[in-house]
């Protein structure tokens, strides 16, 4: 494991609130832009497809590569971001 | 697609899910799409991918309901791997916080007293090394290791904590046991201790038995009469002092307890005339008469003993001889030499010197002209009678050759 980034620490620390979609771990510009077209424009937006999906890493990443065409690594960015968020506030 | 799921509703679809053993999951227009490719590749038996494969071959429903963390099952190796990708990922975020390695050697260190629990830890370690070896090998160790460390720690905590109480309920009992052992004046526990006491203080041998028993005496009743025992170590002093030229001068103020005038402080409490008791068991003489059972054979002693004495004679003459009531009787419970009198006749713990009265009654000898003796020897060891009278006398001599010589 390569260890956590400060986008990821920064994220699970604290509650999502109003944050954008960009601030989740893995996602960047082009994705974010991506997501924000399909409707997901909110990081709680994506949270709320990720319970939708009951929290099942595989069709979380099926998801993400489908509506935003992320790569494995983000998409496993973004799946253990919002898992650990869930963990500290869900 | 030609299998006509695109054409299906989202009921229809979920229906069909359960059907082929795939995640429930919620069919909605964002998800419909991957329930879709999902449902298709589950019916041709096409893998859609490598991770699905093995997913889809395995039980897939029990996977949705199992949560991230609780459950490792073989059958899944690709999920599992990937959760416990999540869990190192979590202790590296606790791991940064908390230090895992360096608090097991302090552990270690801690933990010296109790090998055989130190030894289990090791061994349980070891055990577990092959479980953690699936995940990250650098990082998911030390969440384990801390997590039996702190198990590890309660349960040695438990172990000194019994200890020490088992050290404590060991002494408590017997000072319990020493104290009601007194109260109802049994001789035969008593006996035990005043021959089990001089070892552990480690009185010289050249003490005299007395002093010994003073000491023992000390020892049971110290706790329930602190004022008792400072009275015993002053005497114990004394009686230092006084054996080089007058062992039981210090029991004339003493024994002023007895006596039922108030003449000194200690009268209140029958206990503060044990260390004069005791010294007087030691130093009594066959010179004494009966009814001084109590006092020595001193010869230096002040007035008070005399006087005590004669109150002692005239006491003893009105009283019976029994004299198991008396606050007398309380010294020489001390004494491990002197036989045991039955618990009966004993009205507390403190009735034991009635076998000393006998050794001194032994000497009836002694008569008032003696008594007044005694007397005139301790006021001249006390108060040098001699000299000052001697002084009077060459004053008056010489007074008298003065008025003689000197021509009135």
């Amino acid at each position: 494991m390569s260890g956590t980034t400060q986008k990821y620490r920064n994220f699970v620390a604290e509650p999502m609130g109003e944050k954008s979609v960009t601030e989740l771990a893995g996602i960047g510009e082009t994705l974010g832009g991506r997501l924000t077209e399909a409707g997901f424009d909110k990081a709680y937006t994506v949270l709320g497809q990720y319970l939708v999906l009951k929290k099942d890493e595989e069709i979380f990443k099926e998801w993400m590569k489908e509506v935003c065409h992320a790569s494995s690594k983000q998409a496993s960015d973004c799946y253990n971001c919002l898992n650990d968020w869930c963990e500290e506030f869900l | 697609m030609s299998d006509g799921l695109d054409a299906l509703s989202n009921k229809e679809l979920l229906a069909r899910c359960r059907q082929y053993g795939l995640p429930v999951i919620p069919v909605t227009d964002s998800t419909r799409n991957v329930i879709t490719r999902r449902l298709r590749a589950a019916m041709l038996g096409t893998p859609l991918n490598k991770s699905q494969t093995q997913k889809n071959a395995n039980s897939a429903t029990t996977k949705k309901s199992t949560p991230r963390r609780e459950t490792i099952h073989a059958e899944k190796v690709n999920n599992n791997t990937r959760e416990r990708q999540n869990q190192s990922r979590r202790t590296i975020a606790h791991g940064l916080d908390n230090v895992s390695l360096s608090g097991r050697s302090v552990q270690t260190t801690t933990t010296v007293s109790d090998v055989g629990s130190q030894s289990e830890d090791d061994d349980y370690y070891m055990v577990q090394v092959p479980d953690v070896g699936y995940s990250k090998p650098t990082q998911t160790p030390p969440n384990r290791e801390d997590e039996r460390r702190m198990r590890r720690s309660v349960s040695l905590t438990k172990s000194g904590v019994l200890t020490t109480s088992y050290t404590r309920e060991v002494d408590a009992p017997r000072y319990d046991e020493l104290d009601e052992v007194n109260e109802p004046t049994s001789f035969t526990y008593e006996r035990p201790r005043v021959s089990h006491a001089p070892p552990v203080h480690s009185s010289p041998s050249s003490y005299e038995p007395d002093y010994r028993r003073t000491f023992a005496t000390d020892l049971n009743q110290s706790r329930p009469h602190l004022t008792q025992t400072q009275l015993n170590s002053t005497s114990y002093l004394d009686a230092d002092y006084n054996q080089y030229s007058t062992p039981k001068s210090y029991e004339s103020p003493l024994r002023s307890a007895t006596n039922p005038t108030p003449r000194s402080p200690f009268t209140s409490t029958p206990e503060s005339t044990q260390p004069r008791q005791r010294q007087t068991v030691s130093g009594s003489s066959p010179s004494w008469p009966a009814g001084r059972l109590i006092h020595p054979t001193t010869k230096v002693d002040t007035l008070y003993p005399k006087l005590d004495n004669l109150y002692d004679r005239q006491h003893r003459q009105t009283l019976p001889s029994t004299g198991s009531h008396r606050p007398m009787d309380v010294d020489t419970d001390s004494e491990p030499d002197e036989p045991q009198l039955s618990p009966s006749s004993r009205l507390s713990s403190n009735t034991r010197p009635q076998m000393r009265r006998p050794l001194v009654r032994q000497n009836p000898q002694n008569g008032p002209m003696q008594q007044f003796g005694e007397l005139v020897r301790a006021l001249d060891r006390q108060y040098h009678l001699r000299y000052y009278l001697l002084l009077t006398v060459l004053v008056m001599v010489a007074t008298m050759i003065y008025v003689v010589v000197t021509p009135s």
